[in-house]
């Protein structure tokens, strides 16, 4: 579905140089510190911006030449843009409805009074909570089979969180070829939904692993100076000097456990993987 | 092109209440003012307020988003330029309405006909206002480019004043000037102007297209 190859581009010192992959009907997330390139990457997908060199294609066609019809198939949310504030959802509707062949009025209103979102009302009156619900409303309403979306869930609480999670879930189960990319900064959002994750540090893929993976074999090994100096560090990824010992992270939990039972041993899941990772030295 | 079109008009009916106010002066200037002024001030004013749909689209990063939807950069040029063209057209035939219903009111005889060569001289030359205006502000955003309004109108407001100038400093002035009158009146005149109309306002939109495809978000 979506292949970026050798993406360079360069802002001022920072430099983002990405590969990566997502397969049709994969939901992939990508992580990574504020500053990572994330967001760099959502836009050159979206060919928002021009790389300096490398490709973004789409289905095998260049992201920035595509044409309407294949721009149908894209449902986007992005984190800071929207809609113009001064238009009001009726006027979205209508909007949506002359954009995309097969947008779903229906299933856009039944949303929109289930969720309390007023038809009459101007944007720049909503809640953030609203504005984050309308974006991710107008990204799924026309049967898009990719969805990229920029921190959707961003500065909202608990319960909207969830509502919008459940509408991407409810979006997959209706749609089981729709690929998802999305980036968050609350990883159990993503860890709920995705199947695999990009970590992306310093403008690189650090880390790609599927989500099982890092929630199964990833771990954090808290253990002593003693015991770290005799450690097998053949699996270890990174490791951090603390004040009681060393903190260590590895992707072969059980190689640990089953061999040294003295060392604590704590599940790794993405903040882990983001923070080891990202934070950590190498070993 | 239609989403953008049905976007743009109701950007611009969520300025009803300013719209309103113009319509309100404009009958104010209608029955206070001799002569069209009336039909060259509406119809600047909603090519004007056309325009600005360009910087609602642009505010709050809205652009970013905007160029996600199913649309190329270029389609989203020309909306632009065809919007400012049809909200041109229906002021300019609103406002002449109105000239006549106020005139009629006044007891004032109007000959629409003899009038409309003038009348018809506001669309073009609004229009040209409008294709130097478009390009400047895809480029500068609405922010910069009234700046660059100044300098653009600066600029061409010394030509002019150089222009005339040199015309007036020499004896025969008024008789370049009745030449020139008479030239462009001309069919072969006529169709010199229009020409050069036509490559203005191509050029404009070419110089759009490209300041856009070049545009990042």
């Amino acid at each position: 579905m979506v292949k970026i190859e050798g993406l360079k581009k360069k802002y001022g010192d920072f430099m983002l140089d990405i590969s990566l992959e997502i397969p049709d009907g994969r939901v992939t997330g990508i992580v990574g510190k504020n500053g990572a390139g994330k967001s760099t990457t959502i836009k050159a997908i979206l060919g928002l911006i021009r790389p300096d060199s490398g490709t973004v294609t789409i289905n095998g066609r260049e992201t920035s030449s595509l044409e309407a019809k294949e721009k149908e198939n894209i449902g986007a949310c992005l984190s800071d843009s929207g809609f113009s504030m001064y238009l009001t959802v009726e006027d979205i509707i209508h909007i949506l409805k002359r954009m995309y062949s097969s947008f779903d009025e229906t299933y856009f209103r039944s949303f929109c009074s289930s969720q309390g979102l007023p038809l009459k009302k101007q944007i720049k009156d909503f809640s953030t909570g609203m504005r984050a619900k309308l974006r991710v409303i107008t990204a799924i309403s026309h049967n898009a089979d990719l969805l990229v979306m920029d921190e959707p869930t961003s500065g909202l609480d608990v319960e909207a969180r969830l509502e919008i999670l459940d509408m991407l879930r409810d979006y997959i189960s209706r749609n089981e070829n729709c690929s998802i990319i999305m980036t968050s900064h609350i990883s159990t959002d993503l860890e709920g939904l995705c199947d695999d994750i990009y970590l992306i540090h310093d403008g690189k893929v650090i880390v790609h692993e599927d989500t099982d993976i890092i929630k199964g074999n990833y771990a954090v090994l808290k253990m002593d100076d003693e015991t770290f100096e005799s450690l097998d560090k053949s699996h270890i990824l990174r490791s951090r000097r603390e004040a009681y010992g060393y903190v260590c992270f590895t992707d072969q939990k059980r190689f640990y456990t089953e061999r040294y039972p003295e060392i604590v041993v704590e599940n790794g899941g993405i903040d882990e993987l983001i923070l080891m990772m990202a934070g950590g030295e190498k070993r | 092109m239609k989403g953008l079109l049905e976007k743009d008009l109701r950007l611009m009916i969520s300025r009803k209440q300013s719209i309103l106010i113009f319509i309100v002066a404009s009958l104010f200037v209608a029955f206070t003012m001799e002569g069209s002024f009336v039909v060259s001030y509406l119809t600047m004013l909603f090519t004007v307020i056309a325009i600005s749909t360009l910087s609602y689209d642009e505010y709050d990063n809205g652009f970013a988003f905007l160029m996600t939807l199913p649309f190329s950069r270029k389609t989203y040029v020309r909306e632009k330029y065809i919007f400012t063209l049809l909200a041109e057209i229906t002021a300019w035939i609103v406002s002449v309405i109105l000239y006549y219903a106020v005139n009629m009111i006044k007891g004032v005889r109007i000959d629409l006909l003899s009038e409309a060569p003038v009348l018809l001289m506001y669309l073009p030359l609004l229009f040209l206002m409008a294709c130097m205006m478009l390009p400047i502000q895809f480029r500068f955003g609405a922010e910069k480019s009234r700046t660059a309004y100044f300098i653009v109108i600066g600029g061409l407001a010394v030509l002019l004043f150089i222009v005339f100038k040199l015309i007036g400093s020499g004896d025969g002035s008024i008789d370049i000037i009745e030449t020139a009158l008479s030239f462009l009146l001309s069919p072969v005149g006529i169709i010199m102007v229009t020409a050069v109309f036509l490559i203005l306002v191509a050029v404009s939109y070419l110089l759009s297209v490209r300041i856009m495809e070049k545009k990042e978000f």
